[in-house]
């Protein structure tokens, strides 16, 4: 969507040299959000363990939980 | 059918054993984290959710307030603030403040073992199965903090039993499933989708196919519910476990996979 936008409070982007003091050059995200556009998934396999059906799950990779569900 | 009552965490790199919960179910909803985590609407029949409401200190779980009714489907950003949308019974919302449920709004549609992600105040549900019509569905609706809307329909065939996961409204994914003919009736054929589509807030696209699983069509469904993270949290990521395919028309296999997806 950035590339879709030409002016900032009728400030053409191209006019535009740094935001607050910092040139774009070193502004990689706007809370949070990188500029980068997205550029897919990407999958890896990370082991086995026993096989579950309807278990429910949350967390993040690196401290990830899982409980019940069956087999 | 063996139902655990016990946990499973995963650090990245290799699995180990959690706490037990208050009997052995079938789960789906829970949210919060791995040492702060809230579950709700276990099942310890075939099919029927509970209100039922458990606590996750990272080493224990403990009985908590019951839900208002009992129903599917839900989501959460903490184990203290969680929506139970939609599912079963009726469209009715129920919300967590971490002490106890309350009813709340009512979704447009009545969805089913679809997928969800988000917070009590931007949410998304997608498909699979519309209950107020009785068949398979694609609908998508999101939350804005007051009110639920329709939304554009998943790109997917109908596919039920499929995980997703996300940051809410504006941005959610969801993979894999069965494609059923019928409402509740034999899937024939049996196709596990392998496909990923994503939801970027106002369409959605084809996303990386998860890794071939094997079987008629390299799909999985009814895994473990894929995990995901908080938008902007910086360490975005979600992982899917285990699973079932179809190795032939009316066999499946059940399979012990671990994928993380990373973005």
């Amino acid at each position: 969507m950035a590339n879709e936008i030409e002016k900032v409070n009728s400030i053409a982007l191209t006019s535009i040299e740094s935001v607050n003091d910092k040139t774009d050059a070193n502004i990689q995200a706007f809370n949070g959000l990188e500029f980068a556009g997205y550029g897919g998934l990407t999958w890896a396999t990370g082991g086995t363990d026993t096989h579950r059906s309807s278990a429910a799950t949350t967390g993040t990779i690196a401290a990830f939980l899982m409980t019940g569900g069956y087999t | 059918m063996a139902r655990f009552s016990t946990s499973r965490e995963y650090n990245g790199s290799s699995w180990g054993a959690g706490g037990s919960l208050g009997a052995a179910s079938s789960c789906k909803p829970m949210t919060g984290t791995q040492t702060d985590a809230l579950l709700f609407g276990r099942s310890t029949d075939t099919a029927s959710p509970s209100v039922t409401t458990e606590k996750y200190n990272g080493t224990t779980w403990s009985a908590s307030e019951d839900m208002v009714n009992a129903k599917r489907g839900g989501t959460g950003q903490s184990a203290a603030a969680a929506i139970f949308c939609c599912g079963d019974s009726d469209a009715t919302n129920q919300l967590w403040d971490n002490v106890s449920w309350t009813t709340s709004v009512e979704c447009t549609y009545n969805l089913l073992d679809g997928s969800e992600s988000g917070t009590t105040t931007d949410a998304i549900v997608v498909g699979m199965y519309d209950v107020g019509a009785s068949s398979e569905s694609g609908k998508c609706q999101t939350l804005d903090g007051t009110t639920w809307s329709g939304s554009t329909d998943v790109t997917l065939p109908a596919a039920r039993y499929g995980s997703g996961w996300g940051s809410g409204s504006t941005e959610h994914w969801h993979y894999g499933g069965i494609n059923y003919n019928s409402s509740y009736g034999s899937p024939t054929p049996h196709t596990c989708f392998r496909t990923c589509v994503r939801w970027d807030g106002s369409s959605w696209a084809t996303d990386t196919d998860a890794p071939d699983a094997g079987g008629t069509s390299g799909g999985l469904y009814n895994g473990s519910y894929a995990g995901g993270t908080v938008a902007n949290s910086g360490t975005q990521g979600a992982i899917y476990h285990a699973g079932w395919n179809y190795t032939a028309a009316d066999t499946h296999a059940k399979q012990t996979y671990t994928w993380e997806a990373t973005w």
